[in-house]
């Protein structure tokens, strides 16, 4: 009993994995034939939703592995950002213009899709 | 002799340093559940800890970043698996796709200049303004964006950073500042603004939020690509 569970469990990490790394590798592929134009990452995202949504891959063997990946997703960032320390000449020969555009900017940006998409969806009710 | 100490040293720094953020992280994370002050960052805090460990230690940012790499490697995979989310979501997303579209349509184009604008406002210069200017678009596409336009493809990833620190950390309780209460325009408006390490902090607090987020993401990248090497030399040349 426990060790079909076990089993099971064991079953669901690997089916994960072999497919986020599959997906991975040919958006990677696909990538390089669209000249870059989009990230491998990214058309590997796009190529599972299509995969999920075709039926030809079921939910139950990818959703281990993605949920977990996702939820610790900012640690993988952590790295990017100690990274920022070993840039600081660059940093700092740009200062204003990077707070002014990465805060002030941001917050434009963020303000005029939210509000833009909220509007739209008053409206249209 | 030579070959020896390389092959054994360099996977051990590279486990030590890769725990070591692992452990920081997990700190951070669990200071953060402990007394919800959002200032806590889990991100932030574990990014600060690590800098100031490196500081003390004396270590440099090269030795680091064999372990950081590790971690850094597995992102295209964190990628991939946002394809999830977004196929849960897929029947909402499908029957109001144009209106996403048009929303994050302008405010890519709107990203764009208003980063040009206010650079050239904080004094810099047109190659350092343009290298700005895809701050919103996530890194490996806003490098080649800069690289095409003849800009510090460098320059582009730290802004590129910044701007993503800056919607993990004060992104949700900004959102909220700005009354975008609706868990879609939330999403869009962080995907849109803050690439994939807004979508990061998003998809944990919400998987409907984080759908949407990775949705902008992905158009905002394809957006950008098409429209900045024209739009952004034009906003320049109409600045001077």
């Amino acid at each position: 009993m426990k060790i079909a569970f076990v089993c099971q469990r064991m079953a669901a990490w690997l089916s994960s994995v072999i497919i986020l790394m599959a997906c991975l590798w040919a958006g990677d592929l696909l990538s390089v034939w669209i000249n870059h134009a989009l990230p491998g990452s990214i058309i590997g995202m796009l190529l599972l939703a299509a995969l999920l949504g075709s039926g030809l891959i079921r939910l139950s063997w990818v959703e281990t592995g993605a949920g977990f990946i996702i939820r610790w997703m900012s640690l993988l960032f952590v790295p990017i950002g100690v990274g920022v320390v070993d840039q600081l000449n660059l940093l700092a020969s740009s200062l204003g213009a990077l707070l002014l555009t990465s805060l002030l900017g941001t917050v434009l940006v963020m303000a005029v899709s939210g509000w833009l998409f909220q509007w739209l969806e008053r409206t249209r009710q | 002799m030579t070959l020896f100490p390389i092959v054994t040293i360099t996977p051990m720094k590279g486990l030590l340093y890769c725990s070591m953020t692992v452990v920081v992280y997990l700190t951070a994370w669990q200071l953060h559940n402990r007394f919800k002050y959002s200032m806590l960052n889990p991100l932030l805090v574990s990014i600060l800890v690590v800098v100031g460990i490196l500081l003390v230690g004396n270590i440099p940012y090269s030795d680091y970043e064999q372990g950081g790499d590790w971690l850094s490697n597995l992102l295209g995979i964190a990628v991939v698996a946002l394809g999830v989310p977004l196929y849960q979501q897929m029947r909402d997303i499908h029957r109001e796709l144009t209106g996403v579209i048009l929303v994050v349509f302008v405010s890519s184009l709107f990203a764009l200049v208003s980063t040009v604008i206010l650079a050239v406002l904080a004094g810099a210069d047109g190659q350092v303004a343009l290298s700005l200017a895809p701050k919103s678009v996530t890194t490996p596409i806003a490098v080649l964006i800069v690289d095409n336009l003849n800009g510090v493809p460098s320059l582009a990833a730290i802004a590129v950073i910044l701007t993503g620190l800056m919607g993990a950390i004060f992104g949700l309780p900004l959102l909220s500042l700005l009354k975008i209460t609706d868990p879609k325009a939330r999403g869009i408006a962080m995907g849109t603004a803050c690439h994939a390490l807004g979508t990061a902090r998003m998809v944990q607090s919400s998987l409907k939020e984080g759908a949407y987020s990775a949705l902008a993401l992905v158009l905002s990248a394809s957006i950008s690509a098409l429209m900045a090497p024209w739009l952004v030399p034009w906003v320049l040349g109409w600045l001077n």
